[in-house]
């Protein structure tokens, strides 16, 4: 492998990693479980490093992870035959144009940012969010863990997501 | 119950896309979800939020998770397969190894870490992307102008405006790399720090080091990058996780580059354990690459062979063929190019030209003269090379005085000009007919008061070997001692071999008598099929020593060398031998270019077959070269021999067998070089007359 190829094969690598939330959520939206989520990512990166030789950097790159993404995860349902799990393709190629929008990079200081922010929850949502995402619970069990119905947790859910993101955005997570 | 409204009711929307994500929704609500993301822009940005803060949020979990953790399989149990993994992994490599299996699980983690921007572009780019793009313009034309990249009917375009010649596109190819490279170097320091970790150390115990380039203790939980190389030394032990749901545990002794390709982890040598679980692990060895996706292996990676153990799933090898569980795949070398073989011999000879002759005091041998002439003279060096005329005057003038110096004088005159220096090489034949033991062995040998002591002739003229022009008949003029040894045996059959083409007419019952010596002093059967030969005849002392009850590798070699000499100086075809064809049945079935198979029983019962392995290897060339085989059994000798002395060459260019095999016994480069340049050069002449009048030149 040539010094060169080296080089923009990091690059590439490179801008897929600083997305790796935000194509893993897409891949999940599509696959809807979080661990065929990650198998899929990883068949990304190798399909990337892979073809690192015919990819040149810029900003066409996150269309392109998309599609690989998207190519990977129908493959994979396929191979599962559990192709009835995911969408539409129309649906798909028009949650693409808004899945585009949020291709920002740069996750790992806003993932500094959502530390910080969390720190300021309450220790309620700090609870609920442990139990969702560090105990990886079911929302049958999230809810019966802190007595709700399961839609209402995922309501409480959806509150602290929101919470989160103001939280983000307004950057008070930032350090002094 | 329909699906919320995105814009009025945010937060009920965000909830429905997260049960959406987790299948909890009603196959009802399901549709009605789709519709509503069917229906709005506003919709599907919404669900876009939900599942990036929800795949935020685990991300960030999964990152501030404690301390290293194994990564998680994907089946939880332990099927048979894996105990058995298990255990044949405890037989091979020591208790050690069951430190090894995963105990515990972890949540996954991501693979690879970011921890600098992308670069900038800038002009140094743009100009790098122009220079590669004509680069590669260059490559197509001169593919082009190559003929056998040409189709026939290929037609340039008549409006192409003409092309540059191929020595042109060479010059230019050239200039423009030289520039690039230093562009690429520009590029890459301003793009400080590298990008991506590869791989993530799990746990280490014991010395273990990455070379990142300097050498620095390795560390749980620390992260790898292209390039960098884990080096277990000693009882060290790693376990280095190389994607997600794969690991590799590298026992001591272990080089491993991770990331030296992307996917890949290239191990010089070692063994190891690697078990993935639906990911691509993909191991590269000097010999082979393997690849599994679902599966467990052990891989043992020798200076001469990579040696894979499939204990779970399927492994492909070598890019093309499948090994199931329980299988098991031998990959040998790949044979070394000519030109670095080539490479090899100009820096062995380089250092054998500076090199000081050592003496064998105990064994009266004064200097290694000889030995060191012949060597450079089959590796090409000429005689008006000042060492090799300084050599040969040195062995001219010397007496006759041991059996190893005069044969392989004989050698080397008989090389040099055997018509000129005949009545020397007479003299020589005459040292060895004299000193043949009584049952037809030879010992070191004394000197001889029947030398005649001619002076050497006129240089021959011209190149190549000279036509002998006339015989001189040797006889027997006194007894050697009762017996010998193989070793100096071998040798005696070498120089009186060369004796025989430089037209010295040998007596007929000496011939006899050592052919007589080899074939009775055969062992065998091997359990392994064949006979060999060990020092002796495995009754009693020889030398000193009671080391004669093995039949080790490079005494066989030797051994069955010096009986297709004798088939060959007495007419009798060695293919109807069958005293060679068991000699060389037994070096099919006990082939090793790595150990002189047999050598350390030979030596003190437990010793590992490291001793004389150089020595061993040019046995084995001239087996190869008189009987005109190029494989004994289905191995490759030479090309295999080949990679091991080349993978085995020191820096100085020199050779040196550590460890030595005989306690106490000190490093001797300058005969390992010789038998490593021998045996690289092919030196040893395949058997044919010489001598007779009409034979070939």
């Amino acid at each position: 492998m040539s010094f060169r190829n080296d080089e923009i094969g990091e690059r590439v690598l490179g801008q897929l990693l600083s997305r790796r939330g935000w194509l893993l959520a897409y891949i999940r939206a599509i696959v809807r479980d979080f661990d065929l989520a990650e198998d899929v990512f990883q068949e990304v990166c190798l399909t990337v490093v892979r073809k690192r030789d015919q990819i040149t950097p810029g900003g066409a790159l996150p269309g392109y992870f998309l599609k690989v993404a998207r190519h990977a995860a129908l493959a994979l349902l396929e191979r599962k035959e559990r192709q009835a799990a995911t969408l539409p393709g129309e649906l798909l190629d028009a949650l693409d144009v808004a899945w585009s929008d949020g291709a920002k990079g740069g996750e790992s200081a806003k993932l500094n940012l959502l530390r910080r922010c969390i720190d300021r929850l309450s220790e309620g949502a700090r609870r609920l969010l442990r139990l969702r995402y560090e105990d990886l619970m079911s929302g049958k069990r999230l809810a019966d863990e802190i007595a709700l119905t399961t839609k209402s947790a995922y309501v409480a859910l959806s509150r602290i997501h929101r919470a989160l993101r103001e939280c983000v955005a307004r950057g008070e997570g930032a350090a002094p | 119950m329909s699906a919320p409204d995105p814009v009025r009711d945010p937060d009920a929307f965000h909830a429905w896309a997260l049960l959406f994500l987790d299948r909890a929704l009603s196959r009802e609500e399901e549709r009605e979800f789709q519709a509503a993301l069917a229906a709005s822009d506003d919709a599907r940005r919404a669900f876009a939020q939900a599942a990036q803060a929800d795949s935020e949020l685990v991300e960030l979990c999964r990152a501030d998770a404690e301390a290293p953790r194994l990564p998680r399989l994907r089946s939880g149990r332990r099927p048979m397969t894996q105990l058995l993994w298990a255990a044949a992994a405890l037989v091979l490599v020591g208790a050690g190894s069951i430190l090894l299996w995963p105990r515990r699980e972890a949540p996954p983690r991501p693979v690879v870490a970011v921890p600098a921007p992308p670069a900038v572009p800038d002009a140094d780019e743009a100009e790098r992307r122009d220079m590669q793009q004509r680069l590669a313009e260059i490559e197509k034309e001169r593919r082009r102008q190559t003929p056998e990249f040409r189709k026939p009917e290929e037609k340039r375009p008549v409006e192409q405006p003409p092309h540059k010649t191929a020595e042109e596109l060479v010059e230019e190819q050239k200039k423009i790399e030289a520039v690039l490279t230093e562009k690429e170097t520009r590029i890459r320091e301003k793009a400080g720090a590298t990008v991506a970790a590869v791989a993530q150390i799990e746990s280490v115990s014991g010395a273990v080091f990455v070379l990142s380039p300097d050498k620095a203790p390795a560390r749980g939980g620390q992260l790898l990058i292209a390039g960098n190389v884990v080096v277990t030394e000693g009882d060290g032990r790693c376990v280095v996780s190389p994607a997600l749901r794969a690991r590799i545990e590298l026992f001591g002794g272990v080089k491993a580059t991770f990331g030296a390709s992307p996917g890949r982890v290239v191990v010089q040598q070692g063994k190891l354990i690697g078990q993935t679980s639906k990911r691509a692990l993909e191991i590269e060895t000097p010999h082979t690459r393997f690849e599994t996706v679902d599966g467990a292996l052990f891989a043992s990676v020798r200076p001469a062979w990579t040696h894979v153990e499939v204990h779970q799933g399927k492994v492909r090898v070598g890019g093309r063929r499948d090994v199931a569980a329980g299988q098991l795949a031998l990959e040998p070398p790949r044979a070394p190019s000519q030109a670095e073989i080539d490479e090899a011999i100009r820096r062995g000879v380089e250092w054998l030209k500076k090199a000081p002759s050592p003496a064998y005091d105990q064994f009266g041998i004064k200097n290694c003269d000889e030995f060191i002439l012949f060597a450079l003279v089959r590796a090409g060096v000429p005689a008006s090379d000042p060492r090799v005329a300084e050599l040969l005057k040195n062995v001219l003038a010397a007496p006759l005085e041991k059996t190893y110096n005069v044969a392989l004088q004989a050698m080397c005159l008989e090389e040099l000009d055997r018509v000129r220096y005949q009545p020397r090489v007479a003299d020589c034949a005459q040292f060895l007919v004299d000193n043949q033991c009584k049952n037809g062995q030879w010992t070191y040998g004394e000197p001889t008061p029947f030398l005649r002591n001619a002076p050497p002739g006129p240089p021959s003229p011209g190149p190549g070997k000279p036509k002998v022009r006339k015989l001189i008949q040797i006889r027997r003029m006194r007894e050697g001692p009762a017996q010998g040894d193989n070793s100096n045996a071998q040798y005696a059959a070498l120089g009186l071999r060369a004796c025989y083409d430089a037209g010295i007419a040998l007596p007929t019952e000496t011939l006899a008598l050592a052919r007589k010596w080899w074939i009775a002093c055969q062992f065998g059967p091997d359990p392994k099929g064949g006979r060999g030969w060990c020092y002796h005849d495995g009754k009693g002392k020889v030398n000193g020593c009671e080391c004669c009850r093995y039949v080790y590798s490079s005494m066989t070699a030797g051994a069955l060398g010096s009986l297709v000499i004798y088939d060959h100086m007495l007419r009798v075809d060695w293919r109807r031998d069958g005293s060679a064809q068991a000699g060389l049945e037994w070096m099919a079935n006990r082939f090793s270019v790595v150990h002189n198979v047999g050598w350390g029983k030979q030596i003190e019962g437990d010793l590992e077959d490291e001793g004389a392995r150089f020595y061993n290897l040019y046995a084995m060339e001239r087996v190869g070269m008189f009987t005109g085989l190029e494989k004994f059994g289905r191995h490759a000798w030479y090309a295999e021999g080949a990679a091991v002395i080349l993978e085995r060459q020191l820096p100085d260019g020199s050779w040196s067998d550590f460890p030595r095999g005989v306690p106490n016994e000190p490093p001797a480069p300058v005969e390992d070089t010789c038998f490593a340049l021998l045996f690289l050069g092919r030196a040893t002449r395949p058997l044919q007359d010489l001598a007779t009048p009409g034979s070939p030149k």
